[in-house]
This record gives structure tokens, sequence and C-alpha cells, in this order.
């Protein structure tokens, strides 16, 4: 009985910090952004602000760059994580090839992902540059013309994506690499004895034992992919235009250009109900199948 | 004989393969090394390539910036200090949550990960403006406090994995032997899971000190940390890129340096309990 009870006590001491610091860090200021979001708050007018309810919400709708935005958004989730997965599989699946010399160059596979991004933005701003970069005198050795892909609006779209297919396919490299490890030999070598070949091996045995990890790089990296904001900080600025901006962008913009702190903060409202949805679901299905 | 060369041949291709794809994966980090040792006129002939004679001037211009050293200073700061009291708070909360029957572990569990995963731009807006009233704006306190709650998430849930690998016997066994639950966790638990307190310590770590945001809208002047001081470096007319390049490289070189380090454990590390699922 004592027992139970110093157990208890343990408990508490033990989650109950954590508890407050998780809880006031996160609440507190989630509800002051919910008050922000019913008031006319500018930050320029700091004298001026009113309570005008569901006003920044409706204007959400009216709003004739917002469909541009998500429209952009969709697009860089949609490229970025496709590329990540593919690159990622693709690679993974060539250092597991079981060459020694191969896996000792595993860790350098995966220094884009410990990079800062704002670093992976600067490299490719660089890289990409006309005048400094590599990809321009990779192109004059080859005879082809100089272009400036940061230039034009689906140039920039296209940089950013490489960019964060870049920073992010070692996430999805190593999730793959540590399931094809961790794959019995057995159904392999049957397969082997059978004659198939290495294609059908790969299509009827590889993937379908892969299909969990894949859905949980895939799970991870489209959550993820709503933090491209330092990539395009740094190689785009949004542009040209708003070619670039993306939903975090745009609320960035919003808030601390245009100082209309009330509207970003509306904004940012139904972007927090619709990724706790999102992560909800995803982490939930993750945790009942244990 | 003949089987044996073709696997040979295969292994040569596979390897040139490797090799080819790494370097053209590299290659836009290495570029950015070739631009912090080019003297600014030779960064502008990219078709040089590495024909060039390397000067170590970027360098020993930025290590001799006050306001870059300053900069270095204010990021490792704020990194360990988040990073301290993230581990103080989180390791015991992780092992109560591995270990001791709790009511609303998975509730807590989920909220959790939810912390960690919502993008922070949200957060961004409140705290800006909580931390003018509060005074809290420019400081380094401010922004190590910010960091600890996207911190402790991250260590709770990757702390958690690593206890759950320990078998729950083994805290039966010593309670029979007459431990208090104190001395199993700090005499037990704590040394048997010291790989993945490592790996979470530097997973941390390298979040504070490569995070942004936050460093851009809560800190000005002297208060800065490294990612914003690349960018003050940029906006200004007439970019020395060699001195960026090189800032950035100093930036990056001790994460390399962990990353290499924790390579065994990061994957379980980032994801935390959803490995296993």
């Amino acid at each position: 009985m004592a027992l139970r009870k110093e157990e208890k006590r343990a408990n508490a001491l033990f989650s109950v910090p954590m508890i407050i610091v998780i809880g006031a860090l996160t609440i507190i200021p989630l509800t002051y952004m919910v008050y922000i979001s019913t008031t006319s708050w500018n930050l320029a007018r700091p004298w001026g602000t009113t309570f005008v309810g569901w006003d920044n919400y409706s204007y959400l709708l009216k709003d004739p760059d917002l469909i541009q935005v998500i429209l952009v958004t969709l697009y860089f989730v949609i490229f970025c994580v496709a590329g990540q997965m593919a690159l990622g599989l693709g690679i993974a699946i060539l250092l597991h090839a079981n060459v020694k010399t191969i896996s000792k160059t595993r860790s350098l596979f995966i220094f884009p992902m410990v990079l800062a991004p704002i670093i992976v933005g600067l490299v490719w701003k660089i890289f990409l540059n006309p005048q400094l970069g590599g990809l321009a005198a990779w192109l004059n050795l080859l005879g082809l013309p100089t272009v400036s892909l940061l230039g034009s609006a689906r140039g920039a779209v296209t940089a950013i994506i490489i960019a964060s297919i870049w920073e992010w396919f070692p996430f999805v490299m190593l999730i793959l690499l540590g399931a094809l490890e961790s794959f019995p030999e057995e159904p392999f070598e049957a397969a082997h004895v059978d004659g198939a070949s290495s294609t059908q091996i790969f299509w009827h045995i590889t993937l379908p034992l892969l299909k969990p990890a894949l859905l949980l790089a895939l799970s991870f990296r489209v959550i993820e992919s709503m933090k491209i904001f330092p990539l395009i900080f740094m190689m785009t600025g949004g542009g040209p235009g708003k070619s670039t901006s993306s939903i975090d962008y745009y609320a960035y913009l919003n808030g601390f250009v245009y100082l209309d702190i009330g509207y970003s903060s509306a904004l940012m409202v139904i972007m927090l109900i619709l990724t706790s949805v999102l992560c909800f679901s995803l982490f939930r299905s993750l945790f009942v199948s244990r | 004989m003949e089987y044996k060369s073709v696997a040979y041949i295969k292994k040569a291709v596979l390897i040139m393969i490797t090799i080819g794809g790494l370097f053209a994966i590299l290659i836009p980090l290495i570029w950015l090394f070739l631009i912090s040792i080019k003297s600014p006129l030779e960064a502008f002939r990219p078709e040089s390539f590495w024909v060039f004679t390397p000067t170590f001037r970027n360098y020993f211009d930025a290590i001799s910036n006050p306001s870059i050293r300053r900069y270095f200073v204010n990021s490792f700061v704020v990194a360990s200090l988040s990073l301290a009291i993230s581990m103080i708070i989180g390791v015991p909360a992780a092992f109560a949550f591995s270990k001791l029957k709790s009511r609303f572990k998975n509730f807590l569990l989920v909220y959790i990960v939810l912390a960690r995963m919502i993008p922070p731009m949200i957060f961004i807006i409140p705290y800006f403006i909580l931390y003018q009233r509060l005074n809290l704006i420019n400081t380094r306190i401010g922004l190590a406090v910010v960091y600890t709650n996207f911190n402790v998430a991250l260590v709770v849930w990757s702390m958690w994995t690593f206890f759950n690998e320990v078998p729950q016997d083994l805290l039966e066994v010593a309670r029979i032997d007459g431990a208090s639950i104190y001395q199993i966790f700090y005499k037990i638990f704590l040394p048997l899971s010291a790989p993945g307190l490592t790996t979470t310590a530097i997973i941390c770590f390298l979040m504070s000190w490569n995070e942004f945001l936050f460093a851009l809208i809560l800190t000005r002047g002297a208060t800065k940390t490294i990612p914003v001081g690349i960018i003050d470096l940029i906006s200004y007319e007439g970019v020395n890129w060699g001195l960026v390049s090189s800032g950035a490289i100093l930036m990056l070189l001790p994460m390399l340096l962990f990353a290499h380090l924790s390579r065994k454990y990061i994957v379980k590390g980032l994801l935390g309990g959803a490995l296993k699922g």
C-alpha cells in the first residue's frame, strides 16, 4: 500500500512540471491568438483596436489572394513530398545493396537534413545564382545557356521544390533503410529459389513489406511540409508576385509586413484547426495500431 | 568463375552509381564551401570550378567580426539554456509516461505530438504581442523559453521511446529489492538510456541552433542568433558572398559533427513513439 502511495507521488513529481510548462506555453498563446483574431488589431495603429467579431473570418472567404496561396501550398506539398519519397526510396534501396563501401557513405547522405533550413535556402540561392552558381558553371561546361531560375514564377516554384526535396529526402531514406534492415530473409530467399527476377521481387515482396514505413514517412512529410517558410524567405521572399507564397508565408506577410495581426491570427486559427485534425487522425491510427 | 566476375562488375557499377549520386547531392553544399574560400573576384567566375588559389580571408573576417561572434554566442546560450530546461522537465516525465501508471497518459502523449507537429508560424503572433507586454522581446531568455516549448515535447516523445525499450520487469525487481522510484530512475534507467539521452540532447540543441522564425521576429540587434545574422549579411547592397558562406559553414560544421556522432539513433529520436507503429 505504501508502495502505491510512493508511486503516485513520484508520478506527480515527475510529470506535473512538464504538464504545467507545456500547458502554459501552448494554451496561453493560442487562447490569446483566438482573441486577437476577433479584433481589428493592426500594429501600425496600436490605439485603434476594436472588437470586430467574425469580420476577419468572413474576409478569409472574400480574400482574392487566399485561394492562390492555398493552391501554391498544395502544389508545394504534393511535389515536395512526392519527390522526397521517390528519391528517399531510391537511395534507401541503393544503400541497402549490401556492399560495404556503399553503406559507409550513409552518413554523408543525411547531411542536407541536419542543416538549418535557412542554410539550405542559402546553399540553393548561391548554387542557382547565374553569376556565382554551380548550376551556371555546369550548364556552361555542357554548352547550354545559363538560366536564372529564381527570376521567373515557374522557375522559383521549381527551385523551392528542388531545395525542399534535397533537404528532406534523407529523412524518408532513413526510415525506409530502418525498415529494409528489419525484414526477414525467408521470403526473399524463397523468391530467389523460385527464380523470380529482381524487379518482380521488388514489386511483389519489398514494396508490400515497406508499406507501413512508407505511410509513416508520408504522414510525417505531409505535416512537416507546412513548415516551408524559411526556404521561401531565403530564396524568393514569396515572389515573383505571390507565386511562391505558401499559407505560412502569407500569414507572415499579413502579420509582420502589412502589420494586420488580426487577420493573420484568423488565418492561423483556421490553420491550427486543420493541422490538428490532420495530426490527430494520423497519429491516432499510429497509436491504435500498436 | 564467370558468375563471380559478373557479381564483381555489378558491385563496381553499384559503387559508381552511389558515388555519382552522392556527388550530385552534395555539390550544392560543396559549392557553398568553395565560395567561402574564394576571393570576391573569383566568386564571380564560377566557370573556374576548383581551379583557383584558396584563401581563408573570409573565415578570418567572419571570426574577427564582433557582431558575428556575438550571434554565435547568442545561439549557443539560447540553445544550451533551452536544452537544460527541456531535459530537466522532460526526461522524468517521459519516464513516468513509460513506466508508471497514469490516467491521462494517452491524451498527454497525443497533445505533446500535436505541440511538436504544429507549424511554428501559428505561435508567432501571440508570442510577439505577449513578449512585448512582458518585456521579454529582444532577450535571450525569452527566446530560450519559446524553444523550450518545442524541445520539451521532443524530449518527452523521444525519451518515451527509449525508456519503453527497457523492460518493465527491471522496475518491479528493483521495487521488490526495496529501491525507491527515485533511485530506480536515477541509478538504473538513466544510465541504461544513455545513448537515448545523448541523441535527444543533440537533436534538441540542433533544433534551437537551426531555428529561424522565432529568432527573426523575437530578437533585434544584440540578441540576434546566427541564422538571423546570416540573413542580415545578405540584405545589404553588394553582398559579400564569401563572408556569408564562411559564416554559414562555421554555423553548420558543429551540426554535421553532431549528426555524424548520433547517426545510429537519430531516426528513433526524431520519430519517437511512432516508429514501432
